[in-house]
């Protein structure tokens, strides 16, 4: 047993790992919290046009030498009220509208990666570098990371209820509009702060996985959040010690544990699982057949 | 009410020539003038598509009329829905039954217009939402999922939020679908309560039965506005021809 709790502490004991996990251990928190609003306004593909949408704003905030969350923020912004725009003046769906926005965002963004010619870490971006993230990154991370909270902290009625029922937030004469870009504007924050840990093509996943799983197991929004903030952490030390004794990708391997959380869950969490729903089901079903043969005595 | 101007002699609910017309083009509403003094309880009636819900959105300020004017106790929507004074029940297939929030929650959500900045729910607030619940009879219910509920209990949640939020004008779409008996007549006794303590209440419905019981005045519409006035002199069977049978444009000026 000693044995066991060793070589899960031993990773961390070495300076890179245990500054990894705490980056790691944030931005997932921070993630999660966030996946619930995501899950919760039916958001999945919005999240993933904005965590697209990021990387042209990225790549040239590096080039300008501003922090990247204002190129981040103004380009996703870009991506998906543009995607906005042409879904209400064109026949064509929104789905589609958004998937042609973020892909040429992507796009857009390697173009400029390429084109760089510079120390930019091109797979850093695309797949995360969670054991070596630069001391001022981590800086921007802490910084964005207590600034989303604290709005999510602030905003917290609001929010919900702008997700819950967006037309009583507009007849208690709430900004509305505000709301949605202010939630928006979270997402891409998160999606920068969250790129640090998977990369770019994965972070999508740290804003529905854990949401989704938390949104199985619980009936209040409070303990969803907590749920989801739980089942991303743990994945985040599961992704460390997978990459720390088999050298896998850390990035790769954090989403990983997130998806089995979800099945997991899908499959064993009580009332919405499949395996409870099932057996309540049989339960009535034999209630029933009791029942009719009861009568049938009579 | 709480929170409201002096409405002495002020019509709660002001509705001149409104028309609404949708960007694809399609005319929803046209030439509707409504108005209703606080207290008076109103059933609005017509076709599906015959822009009840329009309507409703419209005074609700959700959607921008194209021409005409609503005022809301003598003043615009927007500055009535920060005063809290406009509340509404939604349909229920609006409503996203599972999201993670109890009927107490749900409830508590009538009040957020009242709260500072910080949305911090006082003894006040709690007290009205516990009134609220006990008013409709679900205060067992308050710690309930709510996709946990059945239909009339789905709806006594809203109704209960719209009595939390202490309104002076409240907005019903639909709300006698998919309910229970009880809820039905539960529904009826509180807006009539609510019109005798001043609330101008605006029902969208299909139950012709009882409207006597529990409205002041009636008002049929179909696209254009085919009748309007006190439930027995208006609904008549010419006016009933008109809103839902044969051809309403051609019949408009029988109604008149």
């Amino acid at each position: 047993m000693s044995l066991l709790l060793e070589g899960l502490l031993l990773p961390f004991t070495f300076d890179f790992m245990s500054e990894a996990l705490w980056v790691g251990v944030v931005i997932a928190a921070l993630c999660a919290w966030l996946s619930c609003f995501v899950v919760l306004k039916g958001w999945a593909l919005a999240g993933d046009a904005i965590s697209h949408g990021i990387l042209p704003g990225v790549v040239i905030g590096y080039w300008l030498g501003v922090p990247m969350v204002l190129g981040a923020v103004i380009s996703a912004l870009g991506c998906v009220l543009g995607a906005g725009a042409i879904t209400s003046r064109c026949r064509i769906k929104e789905d589609a509208v958004l998937g042609i926005a973020m892909t040429g965002f992507l796009a857009l963004g390697l173009v400029l990666i390429a084109a760089s010619q510079s120390t930019i870490h091109y797979m850093h971006i695309l797949l995360g570098n969670l054991l070596g993230v630069e001391a001022h990154v981590r800086q921007q991370v802490w910084l964005m990371s207590a600034m989303t909270a604290a709005l999510l902290v602030l905003k917290h009625r609001d929010l919900v209820l702008y997700c819950f029922d967006a037309s009583q937030a507009a007849v208690l004469g709430m900004p509305v509009a505000r709301l949605h870009l202010l939630l928006l504007t979270l997402l891409a924050m998160t999606s920068v702060v969250g790129l640090q840990a998977v990369g770019v093509v994965l972070v999508v996943a740290m804003l529905i996985t854990p949401g989704s799983t938390a949104f199985l197991w619980t009936r209040r929004f409070v303990p969803m959040v907590m749920v989801a903030m739980g089942t991303a952490v743990i994945s985040v030390m599961l992704g460390l010690w997978a990459s720390f004794y088999a050298n896998v990708e850390t990035g790769a391997a954090i989403v990983l544990a997130q998806s089995g959380f979800f099945l997991v869950s899908f499959l064993l969490a009580p009332r919405k699982g499949v395996l409870a729903r099932y057996l309540s089901f049989r339960r009535a079903v034999r209630t029933d057949r009791r029942r009719a043969a009861a009568s049938c005595t009579d | 009410m709480t929170g409201t101007p002096s409405t002495e002699g002020v019509a709660a609910i002001d509705i001149q020539h409104l028309g609404v017309r949708y960007a694809n083009g399609h005319l929803a509403l046209e030439d509707i003038t409504l108005t209703l003094a606080p207290g008076e309880v109103c059933a609005l009636i017509g076709t599906n598509g015959s822009g009840k819900s329009t309507l409703c959105k419209a005074l609700l300020g959700l959607i921008r009329p194209t021409t005409g004017s609503i005022s809301v106790q003598g003043g615009p929507i927007a500055q009535a829905r920060r005063r809290g004074s406009i509340a509404y029940v939604p349909q229920a297939e609006d409503v996203d039954w599972d999201f993670p929030v109890s009927v107490r929650d749900v409830v508590m959500m009538g009040r957020q217009g009242h709260m500072n900045w910080l949305r911090l729910a006082r003894r006040h607030d709690h007290a009205l939402v516990m009134a609220a619940l006990e008013r409709l009879d679900i205060t067992a219910l308050a710690d309930r999922q709510i996709g946990e509920l059945s239909g009339g209990q789905k709806k006594r949640v809203f109704l209960a939020r719209a009595l939390a939020q202490q309104a002076a004008i409240l907005v019903l779409d639909e709300p006698f679908t998919g309910v229970d008996v009880g809820t039905e007549q539960c529904i009826q006794s509180l807006v009539r309560d609510q019109g005798r303590e001043g609330m101008a209440v605006l029902v969208v419905t299909h139950g012709l039965a009882s409207l006597a019981q529990y409205c002041d005045s009636v008002a049929m519409i179909h696209q254009r506005m085919i009748a309007v006035g006190p439930v027995d002199t208006t609904l008549t069977q010419a006016n009933f021809q008109a809103a839902f049978g044969g051809h309403p444009m051609m019949m408009t000026d029988e109604a008149h």
